[in-house]
């Protein structure tokens, strides 16, 4: 693969990645550093990828693998998403989309997931990816991540019907 | 609306295809949706603005950009790759090669008659030299004891020696 594959195909699929580190480390610098981390490690197996049909769940496997590592051996200090928001953010879509209360409410409920189910939502209903490339991410049968997704849903489904009452 | 129904049910457990997820985004993106569904339109919309955040801008592609530069891809590392093959189609030619010449691997050298005899008189003076060397080693083995034998024998005569001379001190004083 050229560096002008590696531009087109891989550089496009950084906010994807950085919303999946970031889901999994909970830091906007220690993600930003991780993805960067991890495109040096793809372009470093340009060969692999070129092989590769699915470019994008090796991507996201390496992603994955890197920061639940990187988890693992450092100790993050917990920073609250919303003064990450307005460091990061000035005036932007992004900014308004966390400014939403029930989204707000959302994005946390599903970051305190368990940390298989909290991945699986992110993979599947955020990111799209199929059923079968994330049991193959995240190593484990389609039936166990079948039961991750019915667990975290129904979760988040009796969050938003005890919010949402309420509100009305 | 019934086959909504039932893939929301499906989907809550955990049971729908990618397609009837696909489906189940497409029927939540509309605007019009009946008001038993606007709980699960929320769920759906946040689904669908969180996959469209932008984190990252172009700077973070020109960050990238630079530092693969410092990792291109070295062509030594294609160079390996060649003399690797190079190396097992040798290899694997070598040992065709060998296996169809036989007689490589099997042919031996034939002695004459006085060639063996000698190398049987030559073996035989070898082992009995090899027996008298293990004799002497015994002979040794023996005259090391005797030699210890005698270092004590030597400290007894001291201790011998020096009881004499207290004695005569002694009887010197009384």
């Amino acid at each position: 693969m050229k560096k002008n594959d590696f531009i087109e195909k891989v550089l496009p699929l950084k906010n994807k990645l950085f919303r999946i580190a970031l889901r999994i480390l909970n830091d906007f610098d220690e993600a930003e550093d991780a993805i960067q981390e991890v495109y040096i490690r793809l372009w470093n197996n340009l060969e692999k990828l070129t092989s590769s049909s699915h470019l994008e769940a090796m991507a996201v496997t390496m992603t994955r693998n890197y920061c639940i590592d990187l988890k693992r051996k450092k100790k993050f200090t917990f920073f609250d998403l919303n003064e990450q928001i307005e460091q990061h953010f000035a005036s932007t879509p992004e900014k308004e989309f966390f400014n939403n209360e029930i989204y707000n409410l959302l994005h946390k409920a599903i970051d305190d997931l368990p940390e298989n189910q909290k991945l699986a939502i992110q993979l599947k209903d955020i990111e799209g990816l199929s059923l079968d490339e994330i049991a193959n991410i995240m190593q484990i049968t389609n039936g166990n991540l079948r039961v991750l997704l019915s667990r975290a849903r129904n979760k988040l489904k009796t969050l938003l019907k005890t919010k949402y009452k309420v509100e009305l | 609306m019934k086959n909504i129904k039932e893939l929301l049910e499906k989907f809550y457990q955990g049971q729908t295809s990618d397609d009837e997820e696909i489906q189940l985004k497409q029927f939540f993106s509309s605007n019009s949706i009946p008001k038993e569904f606007e709980q699960d339109k929320i769920y759906f919309d946040y689904l669908s603005k969180a996959s469209q955040i932008e984190y990252l801008d172009n700077s973070f592609d020109d960050i990238i950009l630079q530092k693969i530069e410092k990792y291109k891809v070295k062509p030594i590392k294609k160079l390996q790759r060649i003399i690797n093959i190079a190396a097992v189609f040798l290899t694997i030619i070598g040992l065709y090669l060998i296996s169809q010449n036989n007689n490589f691997i099997t042919t031996k050298k034939t002695y004459t008659t006085e060639e063996i005899q000698a190398m049987v008189l030559t073996i035989n003076t070898l082992s009995k030299v090899s027996k008298y060397m293990n004799q002497t080693n015994k002979s040794l083995e023996k005259l090391d004891k005797i030699n210890k034998a005698f270092e004590k024998l030597n400290e007894i005569n001291k201790i011998n020696e020096y009881n004499k001379f207290v004695i005569n001190k002694l009887g010197e004083k009384l």
